[in-house]
């Protein structure tokens, strides 16, 4: 990826801002969803302004930047190692954590029928995912810090 | 130019930004619970950044499933036999390794000082977020109906897929395959034409291949598959002839000869196969419209064993039909139900008068009269 981070260095901050903003009603209503669109302006804005300024620069650019580290074969695969890799981790640390990771991501299993085939509670179920959720996060922060 | 160096999210922000994510995946919130998470989001500019990064990593990790054990049941034993039930907290899951200054919260109001490189990592993180979530959402993506409930999916090549109740499809499409796998329970395929990339459904053992048709295949808890066609032609293989590539077979070529299957059978309108295990037989007289029946929201019954007529009724209802008493579990039945409204089920069992009901809190009891 070139140096989108570089260019888009407001998004966050703009997203929040925006977030600040907005109409109560309308962002209870379908809050997360609303994070997304609000967040998906922000960027698309963002790309509109940068080609208007840029010489050269494509409105799509970013867009295919990072599309390309998504479709390139090659780049897919260094992906789905790193996640095997910290995936491996996980069954080994929390297999439930995994487990419950695994059924309701890779296999679409509704947290109730995991809740079940586990013999624990929904909330337990749960608790196993937001378990699951986090080591992602901090392990490729840590994969991130050593490249 | 150097990558920024993106800055860790403290312990407490995670645990909070996590516990948001999953309560939206299970759908869980109310209209309190939605209020409270817009005034969490507007704490900080480091929660919006921990809610989308957490959701770009959700999207990416379906590359998971490249590693994921294939065994269901597998998973849930070797879960099951951890004895280590009570998941920890990041605080003290990740103590060691922490950076000491984790547990800082960040002010409430974004000061002029937020550090640049974290914006700039935070926006690369949002927009690779967005566009991986576009990528995976529709190249790569599970989709699933509770009881009672049906669904019509739109694929990316116009193809459609109604799901019944209870059912479980995965999609896995890219420049030279069309793969989906059934998971669980029963889907209509119809298929858009493209020559170019062949359309492969696998459900357990058996895997259909078709080009620009339409067909039915229901997967039951007990095992079986079974394949109708109601338009066209498909080829179905089962695992033993695995290693045969299945090549698609065009609704041109005339394939009479009703035969068993061994290597790829060809299947053509109107024909329906049944498979368990490595065995697969062709359904002498099939009805295929009792087959779609779902699909008008009518389910047939054609002397189908009461076990089966059970498993039915049970993927419209949350209040589960069991049958206590193995003897009646092949007394045929014949009927058109409606799948909206399964008390016309029940009581049409009744009316039989052979059956004996006992109701509890979440299940009907089922024995010989």
């Amino acid at each position: 990826m070139r140096n989108a981070a570089a260019d888009l260095p407001d998004l966050v901050q703009e997203v929040f801002l925006r977030l600040l903003r907005l109409d109560d009603h309308e962002a209870i209503r379908n809050s997360q969803a609303y994070l997304y669109t609000v967040a998906s302006h922000v960027l698309h804005q963002h790309a509109l302004r940068r080609a208007a300024v840029t010489e050269n620069a494509d409105v799509t650019d970013i867009a295919s930047d990072l599309e390309h580290t998504y479709t390139d074969p090659a780049t897919l695969l260094e992906l789905e190692e790193l996640y095997e890799r910290i995936g491996q981790g996980l069954k080994e640390s929390a297999p439930r954590a995994y487990a419950t990771l695994i059924l309701h991501r890779c296999e679409g299993m509704p947290l109730q029928e995991i809740s079940e085939r586990l013999g624990v509670s929904y909330s337990m179920t749960k608790k196993y995912l937001a378990q699951a959720v986090r080591y992602l996060e901090r392990q490729l922060e840590e994969s991130r810090e050593a490249r | 130019m150097s990558k920024p160096k993106v800055p860790r999210l403290s312990n407490q922000i995670l645990d909070e930004a996590s516990t948001w994510f999953v309560e939206f995946s299970a759908g869980d919130l109310d209209q309190t619970g939605r209020e409270e998470f817009i005034r969490w989001l507007r704490t900080s500019p480091e929660h919006v950044r921990a809610y989308l990064q957490i959701s770009a990593h959700w999207d990416e990790s379906g590359v998971l499933e490249a590693s994921a054990p294939r065994d269901v049941d597998e998973l849930i034993a070797m879960a099951r036999n951890d004895t280590n039930v009570v998941p920890l907290g990041s605080r003290q899951a990740t103590r060691d390794t922490a950076p000491a200054d984790a547990d800082v919260e960040p002010s409430a109001v974004p000061s002029r000082g937020w550090p640049r490189r974290a914006i700039a990592a935070a926006a690369g993180a949002l927009a690779i977020g967005l566009l991986a979530g576009t990528w995976y959402y529709t190249n790569r993506e599970t989709y699933a109906t509770g009881i009672g409930e049906q669904r019509t999916l739109t694929l990316d090549d116009g193809s459609v897929v109604e799901l019944n109740a209870r059912s479980r499809i995965r999609v896995v499409y890219d420049t030279h395959r069309r793969d989906i796998e059934l998971l669980q329970g029963q889907a209509l395929f119809r298929v858009a034409k493209d020559h170019a990339r062949p359309f492969l459904v696998r459900a357990g053992e058996t895997s259909v291949g078709a080009l620009g048709t339409q067909f039915d295949v229901y997967r039951r808890d007990s095992g079986a598959t079974t394949v109708t066609v109601v338009e066209g032609s498909v080829a179905v293989s089962t695992r033993a002839t695995a290693g045969v590539a299945l090549e698609p077979v065009e609704p041109s070529i005339p394939e009479r000869e009703p035969r068993p299957v061994n290597g790829a059978s060809v299947l053509v309108a109107g024909e329906q196969i049944k498979v368990l295990g490595s065995a697969a037989t062709k359904v002498a007289h099939p009805n295929v419209l009792a087959a779609t029946a779902w699909t008008q929201k009518q389910i047939v019954f054609q002397s189908t064993p009461l076990v089966e007529v059970v498993e039915e009724f049970n993927r419209y209802n949350r209040r589960q039909l069991v049958i206590t008493d193995p003897g009646i579990r092949a007394i045929r039945i014949s009927g058109v139900f409606s799948s909206t409204d399964m008390n016309s089920l029940l009581n049409g069992l009744r009316d039989l008068g052979a059956f004996a009901f006992t109701e509890k809190d979440d299940r009907i009891e089922i024995a010989h009269q």
